[in-house]
């Protein structure tokens, strides 16, 4: 009996042993923790072991792939601040650019939410400048919610990374502008660097337009600068829920007719492509209208996708009165139809409805090529 | 004896202690003992934690080598790509190159289509694993294409190893306006000390090339002091077939800030200079309003480009405002420009004649 207690508690103490200097709460994190994923590698197969290692250790971050990175997400936001340079290194020496953009972000904002100091001094340290970019933009995620002003602060002091800053800028200008998205524009087109300048006024519509396509499209004759205006007028037509026929009206009142033209074009086509139907009534109901030739021969090309029947298009064709938008209309329309593998014959019968121009030449040499091919 | 040491102050055998004692001794050691095997079995964890940043040239990485499975026969594409996925899943990261490798009877064209279904599937795979595969393809158009896909694809998604690949490629392909142009939008981030590393590198075409792209993403990549940096020690002759800097630069302006270009143009000391800011602001005006690009045109000095463009511009404008262009067509403004054969050409596909 003594021998078995005896036993038993030589047994206990090796296991209190075991158990001391193995369980990770002890394990004290290295005082060195923040600077040293800044300091020269070894080569990683010196730590490779026929085991995986656990998905959340150094060398688990180094090894994630396509497949299982997502996993990392949680225990990321439950890491320990001692913990974050370690996963930081493993993650950089991750093969794999896609996951490293992903993770860095939420490596970031959780440490930027326990150091701030300590993610900013991080994030200068990386060297990939995309990489650095994606952690900075984690960060000013965070830093903005509590003290904007310090952030772009931040932002604007740096003069030791021209691109980091105008990443910088570039995010704040996304993140800040909320009610007011033309707060900062008065301060864009001070910029004397011209490229800077035109970064800041697409981040300023960028960041509008998603926010509030409705209230952007709403006052967009009014936007000052005309550069920016005329941004605004290009991309709105590609946001969901904006009204095709409010665009097309505003587009209507510019002064140029080549403005008119080009940037009619524009939001017909994303009128064709989103309510192909919608999109030809309201061309036929402005079809008197010179500048919509180019419109005219968009919306010929995208019917010729959306609607399946020859006959449905030579309707449409005919509908349009002669002269140039029916021209144009029907000889896109023809040179898509035979460059998608039609018949050719129909795609002739099609291209009669167009008068002669340069379109119905185009038309003709894309028919002619392609029945050599057949 | 150290044991005993610590314990007691000074060398005393175990035999020769008191029951209690011993037992304190004999436990004290277990715990040792175990704290011993403890530290041992956490060693892979503590050793990978004291890892550094990553190396300077990224080697690929291989999480299941010894365990890595046989590439089946090729059957068919999808097949191919869902044997490469299911093996992804594994941890396997390099079994389409393994695939490649052991493939032996793979046509090329085979190869070609696999290999253009990986970069399809780029964001899922490690880009030195597809770098390998494109290059040990035989060389073509449509290789070189994939080439300039995977690079460009890199750079913008990490300069910094993309960088390090595109200095190992031989003179031939990295001297190409594929590889330099395509990625210019990413390398434009790197400090520009670094990315004259591989100016030194490259030949009159490549810098000419790179100058090009360095300057197309002007407004949306990198910073223009970066780039000013770097295009300063890019000056050298263009060659014929490239694109200079200074057409690129009329281009962005050209939208951008056309009263600074204007300002710009006039000022240019050196003709050649003067003429390609010219040609790039004239070629981008007239895309969006023909009529004053065919005025723009008509400065241009260089004989065959001012043909070319004022052809291109003439043609923009009938597909986009036929009245009015055929209005121009008649005058005296396109019988002074044009080649007369093109000029009545023109006139004859409309059924009309030109007015002298």
């Amino acid at each position: 009996m003594r021998a078995l207690r005896q036993t038993l508690l030589h047994g206990l103490c090796g296991i209190a042993g075991f158990w001391f200097v193995s369980s990770p709460d002890q394990a004290a994190p290295p005082a060195d923790a923040q600077s040293s994923f800044k300091e020269p590698a070894k080569p990683i197969a010196s730590a490779r072991h026929s085991a995986p290692p656990p998905l959340t250790s150094e060398a688990g971050f180094a090894l994630l792939t396509p497949e299982d990175w997502a996993e990392a997400i949680y225990p990321i936001s439950q890491m320990r601040l001692y913990e974050l340079p370690m996963m930081l290194r493993g993650l950089l020496r991750n093969p794999f650019p896609d996951i490293k953009r992903r993770l860095l972000r939420y490596l970031f904002e959780r440490w930027a939410v326990l150091d701030h100091a300590g993610a900013l001094a991080a994030m200068r340290g990386i060297s990939s400048p995309q990489h650095k970019e994606s952690a900075m933009r984690a960060i000013l995620g965070i830093w903005t919610k509590s003290d904007a002003d310090a952030a772009w602060q931040y932002i604007t002091a740096m003069d030791d990374d021209s691109v980091l800053q105008e990443a910088g800028i570039e995010i704040l200008l996304g993140l800040n502008l909320g009610a007011d998205p033309l707060r900062y524009l008065a301060w864009a087109e001070k910029l004397d660097d011209v490229f800077l300048r035109e970064k800041a006024r697409v981040a300023i519509g960028d960041s509008w337009m998603s926010k509030d396509p409705q209230g952007a499209l709403a006052v967009v004759m009014t936007v000052e600068p005309q550069r920016l205006r005329d941004y605004l007028l290009s991309k709105l037509c590609y946001r969901d829920d904006v009204d095709h026929t409010t665009g097309l009206a505003a587009v209507a009142t510019l002064p140029s007719q080549a403005e008119r033209s080009r940037l009619s074009e524009e939001w017909i086509g994303a009128f064709g492509n989103n309510k192909p139907q919608e999109a030809f009534q309201w061309l036929l109901a402005n079809a008197d209208r010179p500048e919509l030739q180019k419109s005219a021969d968009t919306l010929g090309g995208i019917m010729t996708v959306k609607t399946k029947s020859i006959a449905d298009l030579r309707a449409m064709a005919l509908q349009l009165p002669a002269g140039p938008l029916r021209d144009a209309f029907a000889a896109h329309a023809a040179d898509k139809w035979a460059n998608t593998g039609h018949p050719l014959a129909e795609a002739e019968s099609l291209l009669s409805l167009s008068g002669p121009c340069i379109e119905r030449e185009s038309a003709q040499s894309t028919i002619a090529s392609k029945r050599k091919q057949r | 004896m150290l044991f005993a040491k610590l314990l007691r102050g000074s060398y005393v055998l175990l035999g020769e202690m008191t029951p209690c004692c011993r037992t304190l001794s004999t436990t004290t050691l277990c715990f040792i003992l175990g704290a011993f095997a403890g530290k041992w079995s956490s060693e892979p964890f503590l050793a990978a934690s004291v890892e550094k940043a990553p190396a300077t040239r990224a080697e690929p990485i291989s999480s299941v080598a010894p365990l890595a499975a046989l590439p089946p026969p090729f059957t068919s594409t999808t097949a191919f790509m869902e044997w490469v996925r299911a093996q992804m899943q594994k941890g396997d990261t390099t079994a389409a190159e393994r695939f490649f490798r052991q493939g032996t009877d793979l046509t090329d064209e085979q190869r070609l289509g696999l290999a253009q279904q990986l970069v399809q599937n780029s964001r899922r795979m490690d880009p030195h694993v597809l770098a390998r595969i494109i290059l040990g393809l035989p060389r073509g158009q449509a290789s070189d294409r994939l080439l300039w896909s995977l690079v460009s694809d890199w750079s913008t998604n990490d300069a910094e190893t993309a960088l390090l690949f595109i200095e190992t490629l031989p003179p031939d392909r990295l001297n190409s306006v594929g590889v330099l142009t395509n990625s210019a939008f990413g390398l434009s981030r790197l400090p520009a000390e670094r990315l004259l590393a591989l100016v030194a590198k490259l030949d009159d075409h490549g810098r000419s090339y790179l100058a090009e792209g360095l300057v197309g993403f002007a407004d949306q990549a990198g910073s223009w002091r970066n780039t000013t940096a770097i295009l300063a020690k890019l000056n050298g002759t263009t060659p014929p077939d490239a694109i200079s800097a200074a057409y690129m630069f009329g281009m962005r302006l050209a939208e951008i800030d056309p009263p600074a270009l204007e300002n710009m143009i006039t000022t240019a000391a050196d003709a050649l200079t003067r003429d390609k800011l010219l040609q790039g602001y004239a070629h981008m005006t007239g895309r969006n309003d023909p009529a004053r690009g065919l005025e723009l045109d008509a400065q241009i000095q260089d004989p065959k480009i001012r043909a070319e463009y004022i052809e291109y511009h003439t043609d923009h404008w009938l597909e986009s405002d036929r009245a009015a262009a055929l209005a121009w067509l008649q005058g005296p403004a396109a019988a002074q420009l044009m080649d007369r054969e093109e000029r009545a050409r023109l006139l004859r596909i409309y059924h009309l004649e030109a007015s002298r």
